[in-house]
């Protein structure tokens, strides 16, 4: 992959990136000195303001009754007299409270005036005092014990009236718990009356725990952001400003593949993000921990810095930045100027602030559809790690269908990239090479092709498999059932109408031919013997890496509810419509479009593990990929779809016919076998024999043909 | 045995309404080794995309050229190790110097790392390059930018050299440094193939001389010869005669209709 070409355009793209000031600004500078005076300085100035506003001068406005004078209104008396109760009941209690609150809440009583105005609620809506008060003031009951009514008028829409009626009810609840304690005291009931349930919460979280919330709630999206951020300025440099300043040309002229052109900008675009999300952690890290993390966040005693879990998030991090710089260089790969990339480029940060956005909302969680949506999945597996929480099932999700969206984003940019009306000619041209009228007719899709229709069909499919989850009043046969119906709508409609729209032939592009008798044959011994492999593969990996109770519950309820279907049902959901539509894609579409451009085992291997990611259980990773390369095998040496279809359908049909008819699993001595359990050694080594006799037959008959 | 020769060599660009423009529109030539080939012609008239094609740059949609023994279309890679190739507005790396940019194409070629710095070291002693070749390229004068672009595009050793409008909105100093280039490798025996529009320059150096209009090739041949197909003198006469001609036939066509 990465030859003596690669590293030299790397490492002059880099070192001419690192020459330029401009990266380093936006690189190193900016993260190191402006981060913390960013971060410092407003959680500050949020602190300063609302100190300020808690020590405000306040007016509260009083109703005018005008058969008083100006000077004598009862009204004004009464409330002032309240706040002057408050400040003798502060006072009094000066020696159970600190300092601070002691002075902080005499200032906050000293500083509210009060003022007599035509109308309460239109004073406080014009702005002429910051709330309003509404008593009901009876003076003859004022010493029969009764519930006083007051009401406090304030603008809720502005922030200083919403804080000053904070601080008025304040000191009302203070003066209406020192009255509740007066007439508990006259009448001699002892004070817990007030409270006769006590309930206090503790909080059992870790320090690292609690910060690592708080952290988690904007440290990931910032991070992805800055990650995304850093990879903008190189990737047009590397693009875009190139072709603008007239230095493409002498590049193409040199013996170099476009692809190994695009390989190393792309890798420096990658380098250059890395390094970004590197100094925009290591600053953020050092400012929350040298700045003070617990009086920034403004929380008490128990709160740390998960500092430790930082470099675990940059690692998780390289394929989230290997997916946006090639998604980056991609779109720059179009524009011709370093403003028209600009321009390419707002809409892909807007895609990526929306979901990035979405998990940045508390309680959105990791499951489900969530693992596969991109920027999502990054912003809230951070958010775990910084919980402490590492589920390495949930990392390798998001891992892989990173890896698989990154993977075709690179592609398409060099495929762009090597695209001679994009290097020379104007963006009419442009467009006019992707409109179907100057297509010529293929018989393999373009690898391209192939990988789009995949990343894109890959969130797609997932979301259909969630949306449809048992629970919503279906239960899970059906969800099952409907999941198999749509399969070929998905796996095998779309692409045919994709590959009749590009003009490839379908007929060669999915290996719809027959096959020699031979692979045929090596076929049925696959199928028939492949699910006893399969069986000891699942009993491996739960060795290795146990799987949870539940998922294989959920495999038994599934099963039972099949149970009075007869036979034909389960064989049609389970081994003729996955067999067919699977192998028309992975094998027909996705491997046809390997076939030209990558190598058999890159392209059969590539293939199987992106069948593997697609079965979202990951339960199976290892089975899926293993019948994967056999399939992808059968498939790429026989040039046919006929024979791998015919493997998958038997290996599929096969476990369903163990599992429903009682009469099979008794003959063969399985029938008490739990899934976890190994088979017994006979069949073990008749199973594999069969499969490695099909191997061997798919293999020979390359030797026969090479010969 | 020419050294360069193409063979109904077409390139045809789909346009925006939805047909296609034949940029080059078939044209056949043969270049001999150790000759300058000029190629003349108004703007348009297909030169560029005909030297891109020659170069690897772009693939011809039909008709095929060899280089040297290679085939353009099938083999790109082989044909630009044999070449090189040279723009008059050709961008420099503005934040590399001379010296850097000719050690990053010469291992771009592939070649080894002793051979590299020998290789660097006499172009930058024969372009006379020392004081500048130091020097960041954003920093340097036209004429220090050309000999560098020159440099750059001899640094694999190439046979055939293609120079796109070598001289174009050159100052009467870098273009005697470029013309003065051209005739220092004739001699060394490199076949040069270049496109201009300056008539006396075409001239004045070339042995044979092909001239272009609407992607075709109108006459071909040398000075000699095509005084005598046209019985003009002078090439721009020739020039005029022959440009005339198919611009009267274009006219004609246009204003009868």
């Amino acid at each position: 992959m990465l030859n003596r070409r690669i590293i030299t355009i790397y490492t002059k793209e880099l070192t001419e990136l690192l020459r330029d000031r401009r990266t380093l600004i936006a690189m190193i500078v900016v993260p190191i000195a402006l981060y913390p005076l960013l971060i410092i300085g407003s959680v500050h100035l949020l602190s300063i303001q609302d100190d300020e506003r808690k020590a405000e001068r306040m007016t509260i406005g009083i109703q005018y009754d005008p058969q008083y004078s100006e000077d004598n209104q009862p009204a004004v008396r009464y409330l002032s007299r309240q706040l002057q109760a408050a400040k003798e009941i502060i006072r009094e209690n000066r020696n159970n409270e600190s300092a601070d609150i002691v002075s902080n809440g005499l200032v906050s009583i000293d500083r509210m005036d009060v003022l007599a105005v035509d109308d309460v609620s239109h004073a406080v809506e014009a702005g002429a005092c910051h709330v309003g008060v509404l008593f009901e003031i009876d003076e003859s009951a004022r010493q029969r014990p009764a519930q006083h009514n007051v009401t406090i008028k304030y603008d809720k829409a502005e922030l200083r009236s919403e804080s000053a009626a904070a601080r008025l009810r304040d000191v009302f609840d203070m003066l209406s718990r020192n009255l509740t304690e007066e007439i508990l005291h006259r009448e001699r009931l002892p004070l817990w009356i007030l409270d006769p349930i006590h309930v206090s919460t503790e909080n059992v979280a870790t320090p690292q725990k609690v910060g690592g919330m708080v952290l988690g709630s904007i440290v990931p999206l910032v991070l992805v952001l800055m990650t995304i951020t850093g990879a903008i300025y190189p990737a047009i440099d590397l693009t875009a400003g190139e072709r603008e300043r007239g230095t493409l040309e002498t590049l193409i002229v040199c013996p170099v593949p476009p692809v190994e052109l695009m390989t190393g900008k792309y890798l420096v675009v990658a380098t250059v993000a890395m390094m970004g999300a590197a100094l925009n952690l290591i600053s953020m890290g050092a400012t929350l921990h040298f700045g003070g993390f617990t009086d920034m966040i403004g929380a008490s005693g128990d709160t740390e810095l998960p500092l430790e879990v930082l470099p675990v998030i940059l690692i998780v991090l390289v394929p989230f930045a290997m997916l946006f710089s090639a998604i980056m260089v991609a779109v720059c790969s179009y524009a011709r100027t370093f403003k028209e990339a600009q321009n390419y480029i707002m809409p892909v940060i807007l895609a990526a602030l929306i979901p990035g956005g979405v998990a940045a909302m508390p309680g959105t969680e990791i499951s489900g559809i969530n693992a596969y949506v991109p920027v999502m999945n990054m912003v809230l597996l951070a958010r775990e790690m910084l919980l402490g929480h590492f589920e390495w099932l949930t990392i390798l999700k998001v891992m892989l269908s990173t890896c698989v969206y990154a993977g075709s984003a690179v592609m398409v940019a060099s495929r762009v990239f090597s695209t001679e009306s994009a290097i020379f000619a104007d963006s009419a041209s442009l467009k006019a090479s992707f409109s179907r009228k100057f297509m010529q007719s293929a018989r393999y899709p373009t690898s391209t092709l192939a990988l789009i229709t995949t990343a894109i069909l890959f969130p797609v499919w997932m979301f259909v498999q969630f949306s449809i989850q048992p629970g919503k009043g279906e239960s899970a046969l059906q969800t099952f059932q409907m999941t198999a119906w749509l399969m070929p709508i998905a796996l095998v409609v779309i692409p045919i109408l994709l590959l009749a729209y590009f003009k490839v032939r379908i007929g060669s592009a999915l290996g719809l031919n027959s096959a020699k008798p031979r692979y045929i044959v090596a076929a049925i011994l696959i199928g028939i013997g492949g699910w006893i492999p399969a069986h000891e593969i699942f009993v491996l990996q739960h060795a290795i890496s146990p799987i949870p109770k539940a998922i294989l519950e959920s495999n038994d309820t599934l099963m039972n509810a099949f149970k009075n279907q007869g036979i034909w049902l389960p064989l049609l959901l389970i081994a003729v419509i996955p067999a067919i539509c699977e192998e028309l894609f992975f094998r027909g579409f996705l491997l046809g479009g390997l076939r030209k451009t990558t190598k058999k085992w890159p392209a059969i291997v590539i293939v199987a593990s992106v069948f593997a990611v697609f079965h979202i259980i990951l339960i199976k990773f290892a089975i899926t990929a293993t019948l994967g390369v056999v399939l992808g095998y059968l498939c790429w040496q026989s040039r046919s779809i006929i024979p791998a279809i015919l493997a998958h359908m038997l290996h599929n049909g096969i476990a369903v016919l163990i599992a429903f008819i009682p009469a099979i699993s008794n003959k063969l001595g399985v029938s008490d076998l739990g899934p976890i359990d190994h088979l017994p050694i006979h069949i073990i080594a008749i199973g594999s024999a069969t499969v490695i006799a099909g191997i061997v037959l798919v293999a020979s008959s390359r030797a026969q043909s090479t010969r | 045995m020419p050294i360069i020769s193409a063979n109904q060599l077409r390139k045809s660009f789909p346009t925006p309404n939805g047909t296609l423009k034949h940029a080059v529109d078939g044209i056949s030539f043969e270049i001999e080794a150790g000759t300058i080939y000029g190629l003349l012609g108004p703007n348009g008239a297909g030169k560029t995309t005909t030297l891109r094609m020659l170069g690897g740059l772009i693939a011809p949609t039909s008709g095929e050229a060899i280089i040297d023994g290679n085939n353009v279309g099938e083999n790109p890679f082989a044909v630009k190790h044999s070449i090189g190739f040279l723009t008059a507005n050709t961008g420099l790396y503005q934040r590399l110097s001379p010296r850097e940019i000719l050690h990053y194409f010469a291992r771009l070629y592939g070649m080894e790392p002793e051979r590299i710095k020998a290789r660097v070291e006499h172009l930058i002693d024969w372009l006379d390059m020392h004081s500048f070749a130091d020097l960041r390229c954003g920093a340097l004068s036209t004429g220090q930018k050309q000999r560098t672009s020159i440099a750059r595009a001899l640094i694999g050793d190439p046979i055939v050299l293609i120079m796109d409008e070598p001289t174009l909105g050159l100052d009467v100093l870098s273009n005697r440094i470029i013309l003065d280039f051209i005739r220092r490798e004739h001699v060394e025996g490199k076949t040069i193939i270049l496109s201009t529009h300056y008539l006396d320059e075409a001239e004045s150096l070339c042995d044979r001389i092909g001239l272009m209009h609407n992607g075709k090739l109108m006459a071909e041949g040398t000075m000699k010869e095509l005084q005598q197909t046209t019985g003009e003198e002078k090439l721009s006469a020739i020039f005029l005669k022959l440009f005339g001609e198919a611009q009267g036939e274009d006219q004609n066509g246009r204003l009868l209709a």
